[in-house]
């Protein structure tokens, strides 16, 4: 585990971003010891979830962790967020407002089943709602977390998604809910589709505020444009520190996002996303955000050769071709500022490197 | 009828044992029976001679296995992983995959869709599971390679398993409540 020092003070705010190279989580310290986190991934050493083992390496007590966000159900945005809701039981657990529907609902427990190894993003959010007694849906304005903290008011909202968007996600949903005229066989797993359905997060920390874009794509109707062209959206105070949408592609672009709703020269941060042939950002895609902000980082920077023995990789080989390991680069981007001064202090840790 | 356990270890102990299991098994059944000629043909119960007043319930003994189709000793996994189908090129013949073995590792690359069997070639499809499986086996002082690349073939959901999840997803929604809306 890397060594992450000490805990932030009472009067500085934290932003720390995780990425294994498959997967995204993110710790917020809103001040006064009262954390957020959103999302969820694996640490590859210890199996464990990456802000559980962050906090607990600075002492954080579980009581101050107030609210864990699910901004959707996508596998690399929730692998191991049912063990580390159980770590936070107290903390509110926040979920996209497309689920607070009776076919969403059978689409998580449809594809809940524990006959599979390997990570379901649904089986990870059905087992959550089914651990608590409630949990909380969002969508475009609602207040996801308010706190008063160093004299000043945090208001942390959602910005989507937006109810527009629902139809278009829950009509997707339903094609993998088996129908009991039809005994469906269903062998797969859903497809992914492009994001509409992503819950947006802006943190107003009284005078100065941070946007997370977790995977929301771009869509004429819903999507960005939806944000960037609401007025009460366009109107949040502008954002010093920017979580890339969508592992920096270009379908999780939107010009106007970077005049609309960001300062001049962010903190950029990304994640990237590296699963077999897909690997975002794109060179493309990296030159673009570097013309948007001279301070763009990034969680993980390369993959590596399969690390597995050289008799068993071999024999791998003979059947499975361009063998890359998953989360070969770990990382962290640290942003912290005590509040009033202008800029961020920005650290890497493990494999996060400037872009 | 309770069968004496020193006849049971002195067979076990005898070079009968050691021949297959067919022998073994016919012998023993003779044991149980007491070596009574009518074995094969009386009722499915009579009373033991031994006087004990006990009922001897006619034994028939299991259906002997072929050796053939036992499990290969010499044969050993080498490894296994569960894989799923991420994006299949059918203009390249390929599927991209992901691999997880049971330490956690993952891995992606790239299967030629030959390697599927044709049974499992319809389940090729984006977020299919599959097992891949490697074998070794050694045989007279050769070692062979094999492996095997099986689709999960899932049945039909049940009627039970779909009323199940729409229970399920009523329970869920219960617990849903919305945040409120800033002003």
């Amino acid at each position: 585990m890397m060594d992450f020092g000490c805990c932030p003070a009472d009067d500085e705010l934290e932003i720390t971003i995780f990425g294994p190279g498959f997967g995204e989580a993110i710790a917020v310290h809103v001040g006064e010891q009262n954390w957020l986190l959103v999302d969820s991934c694996i640490e590859p050493e210890s199996q464990s979830p990456a802000t559980y083992l962050y906090l607990q390496h600075l002492g954080v007590p579980a009581q101050h962790v107030k609210a864990i966000v699910a901004s959707h159900w996508h596998d690399d945005h929730v692998r191991g967020i049912s063990v580390l809701a159980a770590h936070y039981p107290d903390a509110e657990f926040i979920l996209s407002s497309v689920f607070n529907d009776s076919e969403a609902t059978a689409f998580l427990s449809a594809h809940s089943d524990s006959a599979s190894e390997l990570t379901r993003g649904t089986k990870e959010l059905f087992t959550v709602i089914k651990q608590r007694e409630k949990v909380f849906c969002v969508q475009q304005r609602s207040i996801v977390m308010d706190v008063n903290a160093n004299t000043r008011n945090i208001s942390v909202v959602a910005l989507s998604p937006v109810p527009s968007a629902f139809s278009q996600s829950i009509a997707h949903f339903a094609q993998y809910i088996p129908k009991v005229a039809k005994r469906d066989e269903i062998n797969h797993a859903p497809e992914l589709r492009p994001n509409l359905e992503a819950v947006v997060i802006h943190i107003d920390f009284g005078g100065e505020a941070a946007l997370l874009g977790s995977d929301l794509e771009d869509h004429s109707n819903f999507g960005w444009t939806a944000i960037v062209t609401d007025k009460w959206c366009s109107q949040r105070p502008k954002s010093s520190a920017f979580k890339v949408a969508h592992h920096g592609s270009i379908t999780g672009n939107n010009a106007q996002v970077w005049t609309t709703l960001l300062t001049d020269d962010p903190v950029a941060c990304i994640t990237p996303f590296n699963l077999g042939n897909q690997k975002l950002p794109t060179d493309a895609d990296k030159q673009r955000i570097k013309q948007q902000t001279k301070n763009a980082h990034i969680t993980s920077g390369a993959s590596k050769q399969a690390d597995l023995v050289f008799d068993v990789r071999k024999r791998l080989g003979d059947v499975c071709k361009k063998l890359t390991t998953v989360n070969a680069g770990f990382g962290a981007i640290r942003l912290r500022k005590k509040i009033g001064t202008p800029s961020w202090n920005v650290e890497l840790f493990g494999n996060a490197c400037n872009l | 009828m309770a069968v004496s356990t020193s006849l049971a270890t002195n067979l076990l102990n005898t070079e009968t044992f050691m021949g297959d299991q067919v022998s073994f098994t016919n012998e023993y059944s003779n044991m149980l029976a007491l070596r009574d000629d009518s074995y094969t043909t009386f009722p499915l119960e009579k009373e033991s001679k031994l006087g004990t007043g006990d009922v001897i319930r006619r034994f028939i003994p299991p259906t002997p296995i072929s050796p053939a189709s036992l499990v290969d000793l010499n044969t050993a996994v080498i490894h296994r992983w569960e894989g799923r189908v991420l994006f299949v090129d059918e203009v390249q013949g390929l599927m991209q995959v992901l691999l997880s073995d049971s330490a956690g590792q993952e891995h992606t690359g790239e299967i030629e869709l030959q390697w599927v069997a044709d049974q499992d070639q319809e389940l090729v499809k984006s977020g299919a599971i599959f097992y891949l499986t490697l074998y070794k086996q050694i045989r007279r002082g050769s070692t062979q390679n094999s492996q095997e690349l099986r689709f999960r073939r899932r049945p039909a959901w049940s009627k039970q398993q779909i009323k199940k999840i729409h229970e399920d997803a009523k329970m869920l929604l219960s617990k849903m409540q919305s945040k409120p809306l800033a002003e």
